[in-house]
């Protein structure tokens, strides 16, 4: 880690490089052609960040022009929801999308937000690369790891039923098809990004067909990919050597549950939702790159917002697009922003204003 | 040696020692003045069934063998042989437990996505221990990345997503069935709030995820707001699970009692262990009615590697402190103490840890360790 502090301006594009592609796209990389990009900034602080990224893409000329769309006010019988048809066309046209935090609209007779999303795009796969920040001190400073989550299936399939007064029983599904297609991409993502190690977590011990099942279809995809070490984990020794030595860890593989927990648990360990990137893939490779955290409607409109996690995930939408150059020097010029603690926002325990911040990370670029 | 209890009068009129600054567990030992006076009979020795299951069990059960022989504790011990690959627990093993109330257990290993089933999950239905109990705490001495830790997290332990109820629908789609119901919700509930109420602790946590599992988790919930009215005097909040995770790796003094169902529990008891300081000292059992097995306190089902058997440096702290649990439970509570005293200035003092808390002592050294140390 010491070595990394030292050799930061070299070091930081290898370790950017390794962190943040996701799968390659199907993509022209003509210079000079620019490529639609569905942008939803989403409610609270949903626009101020939105606003950063746009500002931090033209400064660093990235050939990207945003289709915005906001959430309606009421809801699309087409899609049962707040969002608009037109919305999800436009991202499926585009195959590539930017999600600002979107607050949750409660009452009934509509889908979430995100399960319209999930099901209407048919995103299968979460992505989330947890990198300790260089300068950002937490109690762990060397967690360098990806967890990648089935998002389909599992036990959120919300099938749940009351047998008799008292007594509920709630389905959990594992599927051959669901299973075989997050273990492509998680060893797809692994060759990908020059990763070394995949791990699968389950809980087969205990529940032997469904995690099993799980546990076949990895072992089948790893036959594949005979240069990429894999491992299983049971989920308790998981949980156990995370919090003990997260540096054991590279890529993991998980069904929906445990993956929704651990990776929650991972962005814990570098500092929280608000730091945190990811990524949702959906068939026909596309890529909905989104920020994590709530829509924090008490700091909404006062730039008082940390834009850092929609950055990152700008950037790993771009590393999706294959502008990796542009996109190491986004990322370079985030990480060294922090690192210098110069400017960094409230939750970070600074005192820069949004619009402070990313003016610096535009100079760094 | 057995002490002799001083007469009361006696005890009295001494001096009270002073404390010293470098051993306070000493001083803490020594100044009781609270005592526990038992009914005559008290001190015929107790039966307990020992399981010393499969890889590192037989060596820390061995050890906490050696350490009750020391201390002349009133518990015999009926030993039996389990191990993990067997199709169901002896009924001999059950008998026994049934007749002496109280087992100590090695972990079991279960083959993974075997036609087995985990035998330590069969022990706890078959006697119905519904609440599965996991004490984090820091110890004295030990450093962790996070301080001001102490965590109990009561686990209901017989339905949930461990009811075994899997099928195959058609070729390459399973399920698997999530049971909860209001009597087990109701039951574990009960006992979190009793252990707090009983332990002087001041807030009960309950973990869910009935944002996503609406009647699943909501029927938990319910049941734990009920039996949260009875306690007035006791802190009542709900957590989501993965919010949970997340502030326990960042903020883990704002929990107490954490109450949950059997799968969050199970990751919440490893992740809370594991910022502690570790399975390998952490206490604690399964209690039902009427029986009681202690175990190591998180993660049963992991009795370690081939390395650490063959060099027998598995560390028996965990299962030193269970049975610590164990000796309370049958009510010697002084001997519990002594047990505690010394596993504790063991580790404080740093000389002699096993491989997982950075030390590189056998598991003999340390058992001798704090045998030396009972006072």
């Amino acid at each position: 880690m010491a070595l990394r502090r030292l050799l930061q301006g070299s070091v930081l594009p290898r370790v950017a490089g390794r962190a943040l592609a996701p799968a390659v796209a199907p993509f022209s990389t003509e210079s000079g052609e620019t490529i639609r990009a569905t942008l939803f900034p989403g409610d609270g602080i949903g626009p101020e960040i939105a606003e950063s990224v746009k500002q931090v893409f033209n400064v660093a000329g990235v050939p990207i022009e945003w289709e915005e769309h906001y959430v309606g006010t009421e809801v699309d019988p087409r899609t049962e929801s707040f969002l608009t048809w037109e919305s999800l066309e436009s991202v499926r046209r585009n195959k590539v999308g930017l999600k600002g935090p979107m607050a949750t609209p409660i009452g009934k007779g509509h889908r979430s937000l995100n399960l319209t999303l999930r099901k209407e795009l048919g995103l299968y796969a979460n992505v989330r690369p947890c990198n300790s920040l260089p300068g950002y001190k937490t109690r762990y400073d060397d967690v360098n790891l990806v967890t990648i989550r089935e998002n389909t299936e599992g036990e959120y399939s919300g099938l749940e039923h009351q047998v008799v007064r008292g007594v509920v029983e709630s389905l959990k599904i594992i599927t051959r098809q669901a299973s075989l297609r997050v273990a492509e991409y998680a060893f797809h993502y692994a060759k990908a990004n020059g990763r070394e190690r995949v791990s699968a977590i389950h809980k087969a011990n205990i529940m032997r067909k469904t995690d099993g099942l799980f546990l076949k279809c990895c072992r089948e995809v790893a036959e594949k990919y005979p240069e990429i070490q894999y491992e299983e984990v049971i989920i308790d020794n998981c949980c156990m050597t995370l919090v003990k030595n997260p540096v054991l860890f590279d890529v993991l593989v998980m069904p929906n549950l445990y993956g929704d927990i651990i990776s929650d648990l991972c962005a814990g360990l570098i500092g929280g939702l608000g730091l945190t990137p990811s990524c949702n893939i959906g068939e026909g490779g596309i890529c909905l790159a989104e920020a994590v955290h709530g829509s924090a409607p008490d700091i909404a409109g006062k730039n008082l917002a940390n834009p850092t996690a929609l950055m990152l995930s700008a950037v790993m939408m771009l590393r999706h697009l294959q502008f990796n150059d542009k996109a190491d020097r986004i990322h370079n010029a985030i990480l060294q922003t922090i690192a210098e603690g110069k400017y960094r926002t409230a939750d970070l325990g600074g005192k820069a204003s949004t619009s402070e911040f990313t003016n610096a990370v535009c100079d760094h670029i | 040696m057995a002490r002799r209890s001083t007469p009361l009068l006696r005890r009295l009129l001494a001096p009270s020692p002073s404390p010293s600054p470098s051993t306070p567990l000493a001083g803490a030992a020594s100044r009781r003045t609270v005592t526990y006076m038992p009914r005559p009979g008290d001190g015929a020795p107790r039966g307990v069934t020992l399981i010393p299951g499969d890889g590192i069990g037989p060596l820390v059960t061995g050890a906490v063998r050696q350490v009750m022989e020391a201390m002349h504790a009133p518990v015999y011990f009926e030993t039996y042989e389990v191990h993990g690959d067997m199709p169901t627990v002896p009924a001999e093993v059950i008998e026994s437990i049934r007749r002496n109330k109280v087992c100590l257990k090695g972990g079991l290993a279960t083959p993974v996505g075997g036609g087995v089933s985990s035998l330590n999950v069969q022990l706890r239905k078959e006697l119905d221990l519904y609440a599965a109990l996991v004490n984090c705490f820091n110890l004295p001495g030990l450093p962790t990345r996070h301080d001001n830790v102490d965590i109990v997290v009561i686990r209901e332990n017989t339905e949930g997503e461990y009811s075994g109820l899997e099928h195959e629908v058609v070729p390459g789609v399973v399920e698997s069935l999530k049971v909860i119901t209001k009597f087990c919700s109701e039951r574990i509930a009960k006992y979190a709030f009793e252990y707090a109420y009983l332990n002087n602790r001041k807030k009960v946590t309950a973990v869910h995820k009935a944002n996503i599992m609406k009647l699943a988790d909501g029927l938990f919930l319910e049941s734990c707001r009920e039996v949260a009215k009875k306690y007035p005097g006791i802190q009542y909040n709900e957590i989501i699970v993965d919010n949970c995770c997340m502030q326990l790796v960042a903020k883990p003094e704002q929990f107490d009692v954490m109450v949950t169902p059997n799968l969050y529990g199970n990751l919440v008891a490893n992740v809370a262990a594991g910022i502690a300081g570790g399975t390998g000292v952490m206490p604690g059992g399964n209690v039902g009615q009427d029986h009681a097995i202690f175990e190591q306190g998180a993660s049963a089902g992991n009795v370690g590697n081939e390395k650490i058997v063959e060099k027998k440096r598995a560390n028996p702290v965990a299962l030193l402190l269970s049975s610590a649990m164990m000796l309370r439970h049958l009510q010697f509570p002084s001997f519990a103490d002594r047990l505690e005293t010394a596993v504790k200035r063991v580790i404080a003092e740093g000389k002699y840890r096993t491989k997982d808390l950075g030390g590189t002592s056998t598991t003999q050294e340390v058992t001798d360790a704090v045998i030396a140390k009972l006072g």
